[in-house]
């Protein structure tokens, strides 16, 4: 691939830090790793790495302005991963503008999805929107705001369809209810999650074939959603 | 399908609020929601309209809804309220008003009778609170004394001619007598004033004129007025003693149910609302609780209408040095303060439009008595638990010790063995077994995962840090994720699941997952592979039933308290920590559901947890 692919690691823990370099060489992609806050924004900003991995617990600082930090001037995915597993640390995080959040300990094989997911998210933001999205048994016109499946016009409600535009839109990232509620109800709903919740399901019901397994619309369990058109299983 | 709630009909006169807490109570009784119509013809004045705005801000804080209608007339309002909605009680005030010149309240239970029969009335009485309308009260009790006189008299007129003078005074005496029975000492007194003008004037020569011939008849006027006099205050005597003992008898009912809610609860926060809800109807004035301590005041009870900065802290920190009431009166307001016990910094604070008088300070005394025994009571018995929970938590750090080093040395132990052996140049090992010994070192790194999981959740459950974040859920999508967690674990398995998925189910979904996965993980233990997992959700009434079953090997005759107590295992052989469904169980109390374990339709074991709260999927949410 001509594009770099450099990971930027800002973790503090050496062994961790060094299976994540392991890793991720052995799949071809170039590392960079620092261990405190301060290391990690210089090199996010220095380096340009596709793609941040980040720990939360950082001898210097909280991952938590790391991130805010970053998105002052880059939209680079931010994957975080941390060992806290509490719903609010995840929200928080993603709120502060991270793309994922993943919880330790945790298999290479999901690390390597999500940093897949991310990429294409990057190359899918690069794009301007196209009319017409397309995939699976999907299609949705986006200047018609139309859906089909398998070739039949889906009829969605104007909230299901600013739902489903949304996530498609924020493809492979994930979007947390307040974050949805924000964008497509206002700034009055945002303690409202469960607004979410039932469009969701029926968005669900009239998109996927079996809608207690989704595999597009895909549920973050009290964190929110994402959109994913492809499983992360290579 | 929505339950009918209680709806008090109120006018915002004095006693609303006594009104609306006994709603309250119909409501709580029936577990049914409660409404309060406010029925506020326009124009009301100025002390009307404060307390109409207090008797909102009290509706509110009981969780009410509250309606404010202003038809002219209070009877079609209500009347148009019943068309639209249909509710089964009513609430509603009575006066102890005559028949004749009953109050609104008395024609719309008339109404009401006649036209929507199904709808339970429930009268209150609020005659106590009426005591300054008296004279009011009393203009059509002279009416019928001086009709009742008159009538009299043109009955004798007619007879005249046949009785003797006697007889006629006699008459009037027995009259008079009626009427003192059945009035009260006004009304009374003027009878017998009126039977002897007309006695005088229709019966005593010269006729039709008040002078008399005689000086014998002034010893009868005399007699006559003294004993309507004695009459009078003779029957009004007994019926003081009436009003007392009816009075006494309604604050003893009163402290009863004070004394009855306050011996069923446990914790201190719950007995202070209670306490406010009870003393709000005693006193029918504004109340709060606030603790003051030497320098800071702060609210105690949330639901009070008053606001912090009215509260003189001077006052507040008098009554609590001196134990005694403080009473101020600031505007046309009177500031009551009562210490409520000598060792808590709680005042109880009344504000009341006219002051409290003797009997309802006594009440307000032996209440607040009761509010401190309460208190004494639920601290002692805080205390109790807090070292019982010490202990418990003593035996229980010990326990997990001994199964942290059995349980994670076993597995880490292997991890280790199996690690070395591949590590080790010297061991030539086939390139098939290498593989097979990374697969357990993954299966074994996973479940040594689960089990710091459950340690991790266990710890905060005892440090008393287990508080659920519940939010509105879709239980089929609850499901799906927990399933796409564990889709390692339950690859052997064939798994089905039966959702309904109209409904959305409070409850916090990281805690229910660790719930879930136990009883999943629990299933997989114990069945052979291939076999089915049945995970079924059902909506139940106001809960929901969510079941996991298998075709294990079942329960063996386990109780329940065993399987749900901490490190029980029911076979020693199979490895676990016995800790799963302990804190399975102690996930689901915090929602306020059950767990229970029995054996299945499919020969194995099913655990059954039952969620108190669903609601339906659209309820209040914007569907566009």
């Amino acid at each position: 691939m001509t594009m770099a692919r450099k990971i930027l690691i800002i973790e503090d823990d050496v062994q961790m830090q060094r299976f994540l370099q392991v890793l991720l060489t052995g799949h071809g992609y170039e590392t960079c790793c620092v261990t405190n806050a301060r290391d990690g924004i210089l090199m996010a900003a220095e380096a340009e790495p596709v793609i941040i991995l980040l720990d939360l617990g950082l001898p210097d600082g909280d991952g938590l302005t790391v991130v805010t930090k970053i998105r002052e001037w880059s939209e680079v995915p931010v994957v975080v991963i941390s060992a806290r597993d509490q719903e609010n640390d995840k929200v928080r995080a993603l709120d502060c503008g991270a793309d994922d959040y993943l919880t330790k300990p945790f298999g290479s094989k999901e690390l390597l999805a999500r940093i897949r997911v991310a990429l294409r998210h990057v190359k899918f933001q690069g794009q301007p929107q196209k009319a017409r999205f397309e995939w699976g048994d999907w299609i949705i016109d986006f200047s018609q705001r139309l859906v089909w499946r398998r070739g039949e016009l889906v009829h969605l409600t104007p909230t299901e369809y600013r739902i489903l535009q949304l996530l498609v839109s924020h493809n492979g990232k994930v979007l947390t209810y307040r974050q949805i509620l924000k964008e497509v109800w206002g700034n009055a709903h945002t303690d409202q999650n469960h607004y979410v919740r039932v469009h969701m399901a029926q968005l669900r019901h009239k998109l996927e074939d079996n809608p207690a397994q989704p595999r597009y619309l895909l549920t973050e369990m009290g964190i929110g959603y994402r959109f994913q058109f492809e499983t992360p299983e290579p | 399908m929505l339950i009918a709630p209680v709806v008090v009909c109120v006018e915002g006169a004095p006693g609303t609020q006594k009104l609306i807490a006994a709603g309250a109570d119909y409501a709580r009784d029936g577990g049914r929601p409660l409404v309060v119509l406010f029925l506020c013809p326009p124009g009301a004045d100025r002390s009307t309209q404060r307390r109409i705005n207090r008797s909102q801000a009290f509706a509110r804080q009981l969780g009410a809804q509250s309606i404010q209608r202003s038809d002219p007339d209070r009877v079609a309002g209500l009347m148009a309220y019943l068309d639209a909605h249909t509710p089964t009680t009513i609430v509603i005030g009575q006066s102890a008003r005559p028949g004749w010149y009953a109050g609104w309240q008395e024609r719309a239970r008339g109404e009401i009778a006649r036209r929507f029969s199904r709808v339970e009335v429930r009268a209150v009485d609020l005659a106590s609170f009426q005591k300054n309308q008296a004279w009011m009260h009393q203009l059509p009790e002279y009416l019928v004394c001086v009709m009742a006189v008159a009538l009299l008299t043109a009955a004798l007129q007619l007879i005249k001619s046949v009785i003797a003078e006697a007889d006629i005074m006699m008459a009037y005496l027995a009259n008079v007598l009626v009427l003192a029975y059945r009035f009260s000492r006004g009304p009374t007194l003027c009878a017998a004033l009126a039977s002897v003008a007309a006695f005088d004037y229709f019966f005593v020569s010269p006729f039709h004129t008040f002078a008399v011939d005689h000086e014998k008849y002034l010893i009868s006027f005399a007699v006559m007025t003294i004993v309507g006099f004695i009459f009078s205050s003779l029957s009004e005597r007994a019926k003081q003693q009436l009003r007392e003992s009816a009075a006494r008898e309604k604050q003893l009912a009163e402290l009863y149910s004070l004394a009855r809610s306050l011996a069923t609860i446990q914790h201190s926060h719950e007995l202070i609302h209670q306490a406010f809800v009870n003393l709000t109807a005693i006193s029918d004035g504004e109340v709060g609780i606030f603790r003051y301590d030497g320098d800071g005041l702060q609210a105690v009870n949330q639901a009070s209408t008053l606001e912090l900065s009215q509260i003189s802290r001077a006052a507040a920190g008098q009554s609590l040095e001196c134990q005694g009431e403080i009473h101020e009166v600031i505007g046309d307001l009177n500031w009551h303060y009562y210490p409520v016990g000598p060792a808590t910094h709680l005042i109880l604070v009344i504000c009341t439009e006219q002051a409290l008088d003797s009997s309802q300070r006594h009440l307000l005394d032996t209440c607040l008595s009761l509010v401190r025994l309460a208190i004494t009571r639920t601290s002692l018995a805080e205390q109790a638990r807090q070292a019982q929970l010490q202990v418990e938590s003593e035996q229980l750090r010990n326990a997990i010790l001994s199964a942290v080093s059995h349980d994670l040395r076993t597995p880490l132990a292997t991890i280790m063995g199996l690690a070395t052996t591949l590590l080790d140049r010297e061991v030539v090992v086939q390139a098939e077994v290498t593989r097979e010994c990374l697969d357990t070192i993954y299966d074994l790194s996973e479940r040594l995962s689960q089990k710091v999981t459950n340690l991790l959740q266990m710890s905060r459950t005892l440090g008393g840090r287990l508080k659920a974040r519940i939010e509105l859920h879709n239980p089929e999508e609850f499901a799906g994720c927990v399933l796409a967690t564990m889709k390692h674990r339950l690859e052997q398995h064939r798994v089905e699941i039966h959702m309904d998925d109209t409904w959305l189910v409070a409850m916090d979904p990281s805690l229910m997952e660790i719930v879930m996965s136990n009883l999943l993980d629990n299933a997989v233990k114990f069945s052979a592979p291939q076999t089915l997992i049945r995970i079924c959700g059902q909506r139940l009434g106001a809960h929901y039933r969510l079941s996991v079953e298998d075709q294990g090997v079942g329960l063996h005759g386990s109780d329940d308290q065993q399987l749900f107590s901490h490190f029980y295992r029911v076979h020693e052989e199979v490895g676990g920590t016995g800790l799963g469904l302990a804190i399975s169980k102690s996930i689901v109390e915090a929602h306020g559901g059950t767990i229970l374990a029995q054996n299945g339709p499919l020969g194995g074991a099913m655990v059954t947890v039952t969620l108190p709260y669903t609601a339906n999927e659209f309820d209040g949410v914007p569907m566009q």
